[in-house]
């Protein structure tokens, strides 16, 4: 992490340190010390207590169907057209573009994608990469086609794609990310957004930014949905549930990152800048066109 | 006549230059930053915000001073600085052509903010 990273968001720093502009930050009230340290006894106790009795019916998090969503592909139609329904509306004063491909299988792509094959009818840039020792790495656990392309575990958010089967769930030790590379499925980590329709609120920042989710609605379809607006992660997350989400996993936002959607008359929506100059650990979940209809 | 302080950060792909006193304000956007300059243009690039800070430290003369980091995602510059509301939690930003710039921040920082402005003045 850059050391020039290290400050908090109620910390200002004059670049290019004067120590006579120093000030010191607002004092701490004492109580909430106090409080915090009688909290922490008490939580300590607790876990003490319920050890030595032999707790039990702890809930296995990691199969916990609260903390995951496993969608199953349906059977698709072999004459059908391949394309992508798009649906745009306001919630909360919230623009969102929600993009449901049709006759189509999700899977990852690794590495930039300058023109887009005409097979993928929908796709978007999906885990987060960033600098570390001089070169760009993904961020949070990956896995494509089978092969691990990185195992941190820096994000409780995940979606597995397995052959039939879509997971996106919220566990940091789900047993999906090894199911990936046994089954030579794809994995990634991002934030989770919505879990059995409820916003999930750890882990989540306040910054601003244009969003963009891979979500599963209540009536079992898979989509992406975005919006052009910069919200924070809790104003996007809330109105993907007043939409009808019931569960979702962040993709990569900001206005670089890209995403396309061909619609029923063929026409490509793009958004993101496409002469961006991206690493080449960028990777996208894209759907592939199922079948070969002349349709198509 | 001082020579103008230009901040360059460069890609394989492109290169942007800007003199200090055009910046107003830099927003970090993850591992990107915009940084939008006099005039109402704004720039895209690829560094996040402590990069950005790091060049700044490392590129214009570290006594200028006027370039402060307020939490996690802004860099301001104070010469258009012209208002701060602590519990709104809002600062504004006014450019020479008379452009106004609301941005947020938090509390406590704008709280340290305006009592080194005050120090300072």
């Amino acid at each position: 992490m850059n050391r020039y990273d290290n400050i908090s968001d109620d910390e200002i720093r004059f670049i290019g340190y004067c120590p006579e502009m120093h000030i010191d930050p607002p004092r701490k009230k004492t109580f909430m010390w106090i409080t915090s340290c009688v909290i922490a006894v008490i939580l300590l106790a607790g876990i003490c207590f319920s050890y030595l009795r032999g707790y039990e019916g702890q809930p296995d998090i990691s199969s916990d169907p609260i903390n995951m969503a496993v969608y199953e592909q349906k059977e698709n139609n072999a004459e059908g057209q391949s394309y992508v329904e798009i649906n745009d509306t306001i919630i909360n004063d919230v623009s969102l573009h929600c993009f449901i491909p049709i006759n189509a299988k999700p899977k990852l792509e690794v590495g930039l994608i300058k023109d887009i094959p005409p097979q993928y009818i929908l796709g978007a840039m999906a885990a987060d990469f960033g600098k570390e020792n001089d070169s760009y790495q993904v961020i949070g656990a990956f896995v494509h086609q089978g092969e691990m392309i990185s195992h941190s575990k820096s994000k409780y958010g995940f979606c597995a794609l397995l052959k039939d089967t879509v997971v996106i769930g919220d566990d940091l030790t789900t047993p999906y990310f090894e199911q990936a590379i046994e089954e030579n499925g794809d994995f990634f980590r991002q934030h989770a957004l919505v879990l059995d329709g409820e916003v999930v609120t750890k882990f989540i920042t306040q910054g601003q930014s244009l969003r963009r989710a891979l979500c599963v609605l209540h009536d079992g379809r898979l989509c992406i949905i975005d919006t052009d607006m910069s919200v924070t992660f809790d104003t996007f997350a809330t109105a993907l549930c007043q939409y009808g989400v019931k569960n979702a996993i962040a993709l990569m936002g900001s206005g670089a990152a890209v995403r396309w959607a061909d619609d029923e008359a063929g026409r490509r929506y793009i958004a993101g800048a496409d002469e961006f100059d991206f690493p080449d650990v960028v990777n996208y979940i894209v759907w592939e066109k199922t079948n070969n209809s002349a349709t198509n | 006549m001082q020579e103008p302080k230009y901040l360059l950060i460069s890609t394989p792909l492109e290169m942007v230059r800007i003199q200090e006193e055009s910046i107003l304000y830099i927003d970090s956007e993850g591992n990107y930053s915009n940084i939008y300059v006099v005039g109402g243009e704004k720039f895209f690039v690829s560094y996040q915000l402590g990069q950005i800070e790091e060049m700044i430290d490392q590129q214009l003369c570290s006594s200028l001073k006027t370039l402060v980091r307020i939490g996690r995602t802004k860099i301001v510059n104070l010469r258009y600085l012209c208002y701060i509301h602590t519990t709104k939690q809002v600062l504004s930003l006014l450019d020479p052509s008379g452009k106004k710039y609301d941005l947020s921040a938090s509390k406590d920082a704008l709280i340290m903010l305006k009592k080194a402005i005050e120090k300072i003045e």
